[in-house]
């Protein structure tokens, strides 16, 4: 393309076999880079800007006619699965893009263009550096119409040796370029922020006349190609470590917040738009009796969208199956285990006793027990069927498994964005999913409480009650032995080199303490801390085995002090 | 309770009164004109006619294959004789089926138990079928196989045996196998009376059925395992006839990958080729859709949505099958008047029983109402306010509907046949295709069917013969009364060509004549001479003219009955359209649906506020979108800090400072006037931690989305893991 290019301009003798190659080159990397783009309006649009490219390009090369036909044959064929869908679905091509390259600054510009004319404050950075008074009123008065960008940005901007030039708006610097029409971008610098800020607007924009933009756009995009191309390994080559600043959250001058208060704080946080959202909500309940005949007819319904579905999804269960046998399943749960699931649907629904040799033997007779007696219907309500403890392929064949079973129903929800991933085609088929697209934009409260945020303080509850169930089912021999461990970790807390207690110290101590009687024994014990997840075992540099309770200091305290008075 | 943020409990048992529910209160609470019933009822009745007769094509069009494997499995151990293994010590191979069933994996399952079934009926009693799921090891499999043989309801219709008791305790070995069936079979010999009883579900299997072992999905299979299981079974070939039957997704070679040369060397296998699932969706489309039996519809659109995920996706008719299912349902659960989607005999009941309400609410259907504007103006009057004559006609235009369906689809056969063998296939290959264009337009006023006629106004006289025979033998079925006489002109028209060989014998020498003058030129310029040539002759041969002819009368025939029935009135009741339904829920795109909303709230709320250019961040949209954005920005991993900076420069605007004011009272006063360092401090410490909290559970929302990751490869860095999006 570039080439084909390259030669009207420059005045070259024109040669057929040029014209060839152009329609070579757009079409591989149409093929590569952004095939949908192209089909983003619809077809008659489509047929009317190729038409006027094909126009524009007429004027220098006829002979190119007739490959074109030929191209524009090939796009009619698109198949409708890959179409979009008008009304405001994202397109593939902007889903799935290729890292591309990003200035250190962008986003503290991005930030700050957000409200340009309002004032630019950092409240953050009047907290580090109160002492200077004089520099925070400067920052509070009102400074209209000037739209700086925070200083600590600007001087990184300037560090990084930017051109002035970078605070011009986007799409000026797009124009001048229109204009200039140079086809060599490479000796461009300001290019590459240009042409993201360029696919950012030209992707999504409602598609303005598609008189000479489009077609200028196609000259524009083919130029660029072959430099993105270079861009793309130059980036992977890198590293991408380089471009951030090296600033940390201590900076901050606050400690870490944790779980309780941080929800007391969300807690008084206004919401936004809840007039939108609660219309949004009563628009997804309408859809209850809807789900409920299709699940009747054997089909399951599968929830998605942005947002909590945790509420919608307990009002369903609430105001539809109230009468009805139902299990609801916290996908989000981090112990939940596939075997809780059955043990619940047969202990507690079908009353059943037994013992399974697998989880596949209790789904035969779950599935015995609903076909062999008369039919009843039963629904399995999956809060996030994607949460990493069902995530692996045999909890989902299990549960795929279950769905076929007569009068078994699922109500389930997705949120990770490739939850799609863990159903092949069998399963997915086995399912018989229906999609409901039901966006709520409620926060994800109960479903994030379990992670182990970056910026939360872990208060080690969870760990801590989970340590006191174990400890309970110990022997007072092995509870000497943890508790032993755990005293040494403590007095070693406050040295950074501190790797964990020695197997062989451990013994010792034991022996002496009159725990252990053998290296055996002390060994069985720690196989079962081992398997309770209560200890972890490290090889230090010269081979021996060091072991370590993987839990915070805080939260061991408590623990000893609550056993040291029992035991 | 609450089964919220339980720390202990991650499932929760609910008991309910009921036991079952009734599809009814839900059909009727969408009900808006008292039709729901009838809705219901036509549904349920339509579904069941499909549904059996689906039923019936899945069973003839595995038939075929069945019989073959049905007769492999027999033949593979005629000469068997207990006994037999002793006395010939050379190893046999296993006889082995390898079963190539296609990619369309979600439909093999029903395709087994079928065959498993066709087995057990004329092969032999003892069939076990293994799935890779159950076999992770030798001795699951050998005890899962074990079990199906000796648990088999057939063998035990008397309760003389007691073996199903204890199959628990037994050690599954297969020498427990080898011993139970010389136990079972060499006493048959003498005791008749027994070998009748046993033989009873089967008539005639020989004295010693052959055990088949199925492998539905042998690419699943552990390796070893199966390697395993192969060399054991060998070892007892000489003394139980086994038969495998491996049922492979891929190719044949999928074997040889999965077995060394030892292994494989121990195996006789035969190839079967399961017919291509495209056969069954042609017929399944040819069957239920392409017929008149059934009134429901797909319009185009959805038609070739469906057509395309089963070719793009999965094969699977299975999922063909369930996209058109939810089709009808949907038809029948949104369109209030679609009980008159209903068979030719119930019609006129239905219509007259029509409420004033529901002829209203046909009345307002788009088709209906371009054809009152096409009526002369003293009828439109009545079609829009009298409801006798609004019914009688809709009568009148329903029945239009049945009898186009009954023309429609004999002839469109009929072009099929003509335009299937064409070059390049303007129209398409398949009879689907042409369904589909027709679906979407007029076909006779496109290009590619003019192109298409133009081309076979040049078919040479065998090839013409050909189509006609074709056309003629398609048209077997029995015929709507219009159509009737088509056979006849078919064979009449046929009868003509016969003839004119004979009277065409004396002109063949001047073609062949002129032909030679003909000097060595490309195919284009010889196209045009000859077309120039023929025009110049004007008279044209017998033949020709017959064909121009017989064209003509196609062309007329295909004009007449392929029309677009989206041009017929009343359209609506019969043809489901609604495209965006069938991709939303069965062809879903989570992540783009999540990136919209993240990229463009306003899409969803629907609110003036966050209308923005895209790409850009306005503070009034929510937390978790403006996180978004602002990670958009980044390269592979994020500073936290800056992060939350460029939050804080978003999110903070006078208007917040504005809100503190209110809630913290005793600032407000403050605030303007004594500008002091202090209350600032306090102030944005207030606002701060608020901030931090909203940014704090944006990122973890975020996280739980699977946009960004905790990393240790930097200090407070996160990772972002996807790329793209605005």
């Amino acid at each position: 393309m570039k080439h084909g290019k390259m030669t009207t301009n420059s005045g070259r003798p024109r040669r057929k076999c040029v014209s060839v190659s152009f329609v070579g080159d757009d079409d591989v990397i149409g093929h590569i880079v952004d095939v949908n783009k192209k089909y983003e309006s619809r077809k008659q649009k489509k047929r009317l800007s190729l038409q006027h490219t094909r126009k524009n390009q007429l004027k220098y090369t006829e002979d190119i006619e007739i490959i074109e036909q030929s191209d524009s044959d090939e796009e009619n064929f698109q198949p409708s699965v890959f179409e979009e869908q008008g009304d405001g679905q994202v397109a593939g091509s902007d889903v799935f893009q290729f890292k591309t390259a990003k200035k250190s600054g962008s986003m503290a510009l991005k930030a700050s263009e957000a409200r340009t004319p309002k004032t630019p404050k950092s409240i953050l950075k009047n907290s580090i550096s109160v002492s200077s008074g004089k520099r925070k009123t400067e920052n509070v008065t009102p400074r209209k119409g000037e739209g700086t960008p925070k200083k600590g940005t600007q001087g990184k901007l300037t560090r990084k040796g930017r051109k002035p030039e970078a605070t011009t708006p986007f799409k000026l610097r797009k124009r001048t370029e229109y204009i200039c029409d140079d086809v060599d971008v490479d000796s461009d610098s300001s290019d590459t922020d240009s042409e993201d800020g360029e696919s950012d607007t030209e992707t999504s924009a409602t598609p303005v006349p598609p008189t000479t933009p489009r077609s200028r756009r196609k000259i524009q995009e083919a130029a660029d190609m072959p430099h993105m191309v270079e861009e793309y390994f130059d980036l992977h080559s890198q590293g991408g470590l380089s471009t951030t600043s090296d600033r940390t959250l201590a900076k901050l001058g606050t400690g870490k917040m944790d779980q309780e208060s941080l929800n007391e704080l969300l807690r008084r946080v206004p919401s936004k738009h809840s007039r939108e959202c609660q219309q949004m909500y009563e628009e997804h309940r309408e859809l209850f009796h809807k789900w409920m005949f299709y699940m009747c007819n054997g089909y399951n319904i599968l929830l998605h969208g942005l947002g909590s579905k945790r509420t919608l999804l307990e009002d369903f269960r609430r105001s539809e199956l109230k009468d009805l046998d139902h299990v609801v399943v916290n996908g989000y749960f981090p112990s939940l285990t596939i075997k809780h699931i059955l043990n619940t649907i047969t202990d507690e629904i079908l009353e059943a006793e037994g013992t399974y040799k697998s989880p596949l033997d209790q789904v035969e007779f779950i599935k015995s027990q609903f076909e062999t007696k008369d039919y009843r219907d039963f629904f399995l309500v999956v809060h996030n069927i994607d949460g990493v403890m069902l995530r692996p392929e045999k909890i989902q064949n299990i549960l795929s498994l279950l769905s076929q079973i007569r009068g078994f129903h699922i109500v389930a929800s997705i949120d990770h964005i490739n939850a799609p991933l863990i159903w092949d085609q069998t399963k997915c088929s086995r399912y018989r999913w229906l999609w409901y697209d039901v966006t709520t934009y409620l926060p994800y409260t109960d479903e994030t409480s379990y992670e182990n945020s970056l910026l939360v303080q872990q208060t080690g509850s969870l760990a801590l009650s989970s340590m006191s169930h174990v400890m309970k089912s110990l022997t007072t021999n092995a509870k000497q032995i943890f508790l032993l461990l755990a005293k040494h970790q403590l007095e070693n807390k406050d040295s950074s080199t501190y790797l964990g207690m020695s197997l062989q110290d451990l013994y010792q101590r034991c022996r002496e303490a009159f725990l252990v009687n053998s290296d055996l024994t002390l060994r069985a014990q720690l196989t079962e801390f081992r398997d309770h997840k209560l200890i972890k075992s490290k090889k230090g540099f010269e081979g021996i085995e060091y072991l370590v309770i993987p839990v915070d200091n805080a939260t061991l305290t408590e623990f000893t002090e609550q056993h040291e008075s029992s035991v | 309770m609450e089964t919220g943020s339980s720390v202990s409990k991650g499932t929760f048992a609910y008991k309910g009164k009921k036991r079952s529910i009734d599809a009814d209160q839900y059909f009727k609470r969408s009900d808006t004109l008292g039709t729901y019933r009838q809705r219901l009822d036509v549904l349920q009745e339509a579904w069941e006619n499909i549904d059996t007769q689906i039923q019936i094509l899945r069973s003839d069009l595995n038939s075929k294959i069945f019989d073959d494997l049905v007769k492999f499995a027999k033949s593979s151990h005629e000469s068997f004789t207990l006994g037999g293994g002793q006395i010939d010590s050379t190893p046999k191979e296993i006889p082995t089926a390898a079963f190539v069933t296609g990619v369309n994996t979600p439909d093999h399952g029903v395709m087994f138990s079928t065959l498993v079934t066709t087995l057990q009926d004329k092969v032999s009693p003892l069939v076990a079928i293994l799935k890779s799921k159950d076999c992770n090891s030798v001795k699951n499999t050998l005890s899962k196989t074990l079990t199906q043989l000796f648990q088999n309801p057939l063998l035990f219709s008397e309760d003389d045996e007691a073996i199903p008791g204890n199959t628990k305790n037994m050690t599954c070995s297969m020498s427990t196998l080898v011993s139970w069936y010389q136990d079972k079979y060499n006493t048959n010999n003498s005791s008749p009376k027994k070998r009748k009883s046993l033989g009873g579900g089967s008539k005639d299997l020989g004295q010693y059925p052959p055990i088949v072992i199925l492998f539905e999905d042998l690419e699943s299979f552990l390796p070893h395992v199966l390697q395993d299981y192969i060399s054991i079974c060998r070892n007892y070939i000489g003394e139980i006839p086994l038969v495998f039957v491996f049922g492979i997704a891929t190719s044949v070679s999928a074997v040889h990958r999965l077995l060394p040369n030892a292994v494989s060397s121990m195996l006789c296998m035969e190839k079967f080729q399961a017919p291509p699932s495209t056969e069954y969706l042609n017929m399944v489309i040819n069957q239920i859709l392409m017929t008149s039996r059934y009134p429901f519809k797909l319009g185009s659109k959805v038609f070739q949505l469906l057509l395309d995920i089963f070719l793009y996706h999965d094969f699977s008719v299975l999922n063909f099958i369930k996209g058109l299912q939810f089709a009808m349902m949907d038809h029948f659960f949104t369109n209030p008047v679609s009980h008159l989607c209903c068979s030719v005999e119930e019609l006129e009941d239905r219509v007259t029983s029509l409420k004033p309400k529901e002829v209203e609410q046909v009345r307002r259907l788009m088709s209906f109402r371009g054809f009152v504007e096409g009526c002369p103006p003293s009828k439109q009057e009545d079609m829009l306010l009298n409801d006798k004559v609004t019914k009688l006609e809709f009568v009148v235009l329903l029945r239009r509907i049945h009898t186009y369906h009954s023309h429609l689809y004999p002839v469109l056969k009929c072009l099929h046949i003509m335009v299937s063998k064409i070059p390049k296939h303007p129209l398409g290959k398949q009879l689907r295709e042409v369904y589909s264009r027709l679906l979407k337009s007029f076909i006779c006023d496109t290009e590619d069917y003019k192109e298409c006629i133009e081309l076979l106004r040049m078919t040479s006289k065998d090839e013409l013969m050909d189509l006609l025979q074709q056309c003629r033998s398609s048209l077997t079925e029995d015929l709507p009364p219009d159509l009737s006489t088509l056979p006849s002109d078919l064979d009449a028209l046929l009868d003509r060509f016969l003839k004119i060989d004979e009277v065409t014998e004396e002109e063949t020498p001047e073609n062949t004549e002129e032909s030679l003058h003909l000097e060595k030129t490309d195919l284009h310029t010889l196209r045009k001479r000859l077309q120039e040539e023929g025009k110049k002759k004007k008279k044209l041969s017998p033949y020709e003219k017959l064909r121009n002819e017989t064209i003509d009368f196609f062309d007329s025939l295909f004009r007449k009955y392929l029309v677009c029935p989206t041009s017929l009135p009343l359209y609506e009741i019969f043809y489901y359209d609604a495209w965006g339904e069938i991709k939303r829920h069965l062809n879903a795109s989570p992540r783009s649906v999540v990136q919209m909303a993240l990229s463009s709230p306003h899409h969803y709320l629907q609110c003036k506020c966050c209308e923005s250019e895209p790409g850009s961040v306005t503070p009034s949209m929510p937390d978790i979108c403006i996180a978004y954005k602002l990670h958009l920005e980044c390269t592979q991993l994020i500073n936290l800090y800056d992060w939350l900076q460029a939050f804080v420069t978003v999110v903070t605007t006078d208007e917040d400072l504005d809100e503190e004011k209110i809630k913290n009272p005793d600032k407000e006063l403050q605030y303007p006037f004594t500008y002091c360092d202090k209350c600032v401090q306090m102030f944005t410490s207030v606002i701060r931690d608020h901030v931090l909290a909203r940014f704090i559970r944006a990122v973890s929302e975020l996280q739980f989305l699977g946009f960004v990751k905790p990393t240790k490869r930097k200090t407070d860095h996160v990772a972002r893991l996807t790329w793209g999006g605005c």
